[in-house]
């Protein structure tokens, strides 16, 4: 457990940086607005459609790519040929048109990380084939209409069928590239011609500098032979306002006689399962399906899953039982993959409300309340069907797309229907999910599932796999000790978080200025005046001590407390030792008594301090005293014997009296004395007066 | 520059005294502004509105307490807001999050502690109110009684929105604690 302090000091490190993309963007509209508080008219607009450029997940890795295909696909036409001596845009096509293939290897660079994707084009046959940087190998025939994908995470070839709006062509993503170019029309271009030879090959290079008005200028290359007016090279680069390189695309084509012909020619391994999709199964009939599949499950007692993911190369592994009729949910997972045998365990307690977490490096078992809104963790096959049925409209407005597709595949000599339930935003898949269903019980017995480009964006990008086994089990576990947890483990319950709201109104509401107190001790019988201060703020005094700390802990099953109708709070603390005085405070606990029903005063507080005490099991507390000396200690009792009230009927302790046994071997055992007894009054009492 | 000449630049409307004063608060707000907005996009709007405001303003406003204070009070504002005002999108988007943390069970959420800053996501966890306790006391650097008046609350709700915050967050970094 981290102590306060140092959680804090974790918490104010845990800082963020501003992009100096957004420096510049605030400073320059802070210039725009001291400017027109100067009565400057002058002012600077902002470009999405850079800014767009830069930011869009799509063009991260091949903005050269993106902005190639613009090129090539409409802007230069839109101009025909700016310059009568550059070659214009319909020669290059008309000789690409004649080669067998056309090789692009794209290479993007950005904040120093490489991605390459690879295109292969056959012109006449109208076949492309894609390889991108995280594996997936595609390839679209446009003459027979079909479309392949291999998925690496799933080791799954998907076979689709194209849709009528996809044409053969070189301008994707469609959506972004409209905008651009509507942009690009109020932008101011310069085109530069330069002339001159690579590998005795003639060569022209067309520079087009794109003046964006913004912060961003972009500049893009062709590299065309002048013979054969095949394009070799493109790049893309943009800069910011003082002329530094942010982002750069480079785009290499050559034009090979032999392309790929199959996947497999790109990778893909033999294995790997084919996937085609039934036409015949709307996604209609897929949804109802699914929700078979959903009250089947829902049907059962106890659903039990072994969840594998790897990372980093590390395998995380854990195991989950949920009880169906209840949703209680139990929960194991190996959370430090290298420290072997080290489980984590939580159970939540929908019954009760209240959640059980184990933790295996401090060997004790938290219970906390659970909040209402808390919806826990469901099983799988929950969220996808809840997230098309209950959140369409939701997410339908939000720009979020759920699809769900049912196809029949053979796999490791098994016959299942597999369910493929997939989430996307702006065209990006975000999730995928892969159930493998028996097709006579319809019950999952796999399932994978991918989140892509989790953490979102704070995080470095791709995304995590998570394979699941099923078994549908008559019974499960009961209690958290049931899935491992040890039966020494220290148990602590958290405080209800209105508990201290409640406590702390009560005692802003004690007004110290219109009481008294007067104490009477063991030594010295006369009564003396001493400061109100102690009973509001001392922390073993009585009415509403400070309650600060933070290891303050529920004891649910205090007798004193539960046969008297209060709170019983109970806070540790670590002995320790001064050498400079050669003084020791002993190892100790100390248990405060709240009473709910007389304004969260506290009533009673136990201390009980020892030389051996081993509270929570841990050497820490007891490491700063001699364990070879017998076990002493003592107790200390503060308790309100008489309570009155105001006259705003605010209660508060009356006569508190503190008894203590010292500091002795015998302590347990021996009595407890009287030390003192201190009185509290109300200004104007006539006690006062004396 | 101190703090003070600064001031008294800004509310002339120099460019560069405002120059000074972003670049050496922008960190503490944009901190601010994620941890209440739990959205990098949404605390870079949140903090370009404030800057924007604030120098729109020069001339015409009065500081009372430090400039810091009164960025991240600002900032804070306007955070609020913007939750306020949450579009559809900013709905749906946040369920999705919630969703995506949420489907694969603690799993997941150990993954993704493997990979961000853990202490920002057991924040996250934390609710608003706490959230924003937390962040403007330890990276705004406000007192609790400046917090209270903030947020419209007793200095005491503050206190025991920051403990039970920190409570909450300890809890979420128990599962993470590796010795």
């Amino acid at each position: 457990m981290k102590n306060n302090e140092s959680l804090e000091q974790q918490l104010k490190q845990c800082q963020f940086e501003t992009t100096e993309g957004l420096d510049r963007k605030i400073l320059r509209d802070m210039q725009v607005e001291i400017k027109k508080r100067n009565n400057d008219s002058m002012g600077l607009q902002a470009d999405p459609i850079w800014r767009r450029i830069m930011n869009h997940r799509m063009t991260k890795y091949a903005t050269a790519a993106v902005v190639l295909f613009i090129i090539t696909a409409g802007l230069f036409s839109r101009f025909g040929s700016i310059d009568g001596a550059s070659i214009a845009l319909a020669d290059i096509r008309a000789a690409m048109s004649h080669v067998p293939w056309m090789h692009m290897s794209i290479k993007g660079i950005e904040h120093g990380n490489d991605a390459v994707e690879e295109h292969w084009i056959r012109f006449d046959q109208k076949k492309w084939f894609t390889k991108t940087n995280r594996g997936k190998v595609i390839y679209i025939d446009y003459i027979d209409r079909i479309r392949y994908e291999h998925d690496p995470d799933v080791n799954v070839i998907e076979k689709t069928r194209l849709s009528n709006k996809a044409q053969f062509r070189m301008s994707t993503p469609l959506d972004l590239m409209e905008e651009i170019v509507q942009e690009a029309d109020q932008k101011d271009y310069q085109l530069l011609i330069e002339e001159g030879f690579v590998d005795s090959k003639k060569i022209q290079i067309q520079t087009l500098k794109i003046d964006t008005n913004d912060d961003l200028d972009g500049e893009i290359e062709l590299v065309v032979d002048v013979n054969s007016k095949l394009l070799i090279k493109g790049s893309s680069r943009l800069f910011d306002q003082n002329g530094n390189l942010v982002k750069q695309g480079d785009v290499t084509f050559d034009y090979p006689k032999q392309g790929p012909r199959n996947l497999y020619d790109l990778g893909v391994p033999d294995d790997a399962v084919l996937k085609e999709f039934d036409s015949s199964v709307s996604t209609e009939e897929s949804k109802l399906y699914w929700a078979k599949v959903v009250d089947t499950i829902y049907g059962k007692h106890w659903v039990h899953t072994k969840d594998t993911a790897t990372m980093n190369g590390k395998t995380y592994s854990a195991e989950s039982w949920k009880h169906i009729p209840t949703n209680n949910y139990f929960y194991k997972s190996k959370i430090m993959p290298d420290k072997n045998s080290m489980w984590h365990l939580e159970f939540f307690d929908y019954t009760h409300k209240k959640m059980f977490i184990y933790n295996p490096f401090e060997n004790d078992i938290t219970i906390q309340e659970m909040d209402n809104d808390y919806s826990g963790w469901d099983i799988p096959v929950d969220k996808p069907m809840a997230m098309i049925k209950k959140y369409a409209d939701v997410m339908e407005e939000a720009g979020y797309e759920a699809k769900i597709a049912v196809s029949a595949i053979n796999r490791e000599n098994h016959k299942y229907k597999m369910v493929e339930i997939e989430l996307y935003k702006d065209n990006q898949i975000k999730r995928r999910s892969i159930n493998y269903i028996d097709p006579e019980t319809y019950l999952v017995m796999e399932s994978i599932e991918i989140f892509f480009d989790n953490p979102g964006k704070r995080g470095a990008g791709g995304g995590y796999k998570i394979t699941k086994s099923y078994v549908y089990p008559d019974h499960g576990p009961e209690d958290i000790y049931d899935i491992g947890a040890p039966r020494d483990a220290s148990v602590f319950e958290k405080i209800e978080e209105t508990f201290f709201e409640k406590y702390y109104s009560y005692k802003r509401a004690f007004k110290q200025d219109y009481f008294y107190l007067i104490e009477t001790t063991e030594k010295d019988s006369n009564n003396q005046l001493v400061d109100i201060q102690e009973i509001v703020e001392g922390d073993d005094g009585l009415g509403w001590p400070s309650l600060e700390d933070s290891d303050l802990t529920l004891i649910s099953n205090d007798m004193y407390a539960n046969n008297n109708d209060l709170i019983c709070l109970q806070c540790l603390y670590a002995g320790f030792k001064n050498h400079i005085n050669n003084t020791e405070r002993l190892p100790g606990r100390i248990l405060y008594y709240i009473d709910p029903n007389k304004d969260y005063i506290c009533v009673k507080v136990r201390i009980e301090q020892n030389s051996k005490a081993n509270w929570k099991n841990k050497p820490k507390y007891v490491v700063s005293v001699d364990d070879q000396a017998n076990e002493y200690g003592s107790y200390d009792i503060h308790e309100v014997k008489e309570f009155s009230q105001t006259k705003q009927g605010q209660w508060y302790p009356k006569v508190i009296k503190h008894y203590s046994t010292g500091v002795k071997d015998d302590y347990k055992d021996a009595p407890q004395n009287l030390m003192s007894i201190k009185t509290v009054l109300l200004e104007g009492d006539p006690a006062l007066s004396k | 520059m101190d703090e003070q000449a600064l001031i008294s630049q800004y509310l002339k409307g120099d460019m560069k005294a405002l120059e000074e004063i972003y670049h050496l608060y922008k960190t503490t707000m944009f901190t601010v502004a994620c941890c209440m907005l739990k959205s990098h996009e949404k605390a870079e709007d949140c903090v370009h509105d404030v800057f924007v405001k604030f120098t729109g303003q020069a001339g015409q406003i009065k500081i009372k307490s430090n400039l810091k204070s009164y960025l991240v009070s600002s900032v804070a504002n306007r955070a609020r807001d913007m939750m306020r005002k949450r579009t559809p999108d900013s709905d749906a988007s946040e369920w999705i999050e919630l969703e995506e943390a949420s489907e694969a069970g603690p799993l997941l959420k150990l993954l993704k502690f493997e990979e961000t800053q853990e202490v920002y996501q057991a924040l996250m966890h934390c609710q608003l109110d706490q959230r924003e306790v937390i962040t403007l006391r330890l990276h705004g650097g406000l007192t609790f009684k400046q917090i209270a008046k903030e947020c419209g609350i007793s200095t005491s709700t503050a206190k025991s929105r920051y403990r039970y915050g920190l409570e909450k967050l300890r809890n979420h970094l128990s599962s993470e604690a590796t010795s």
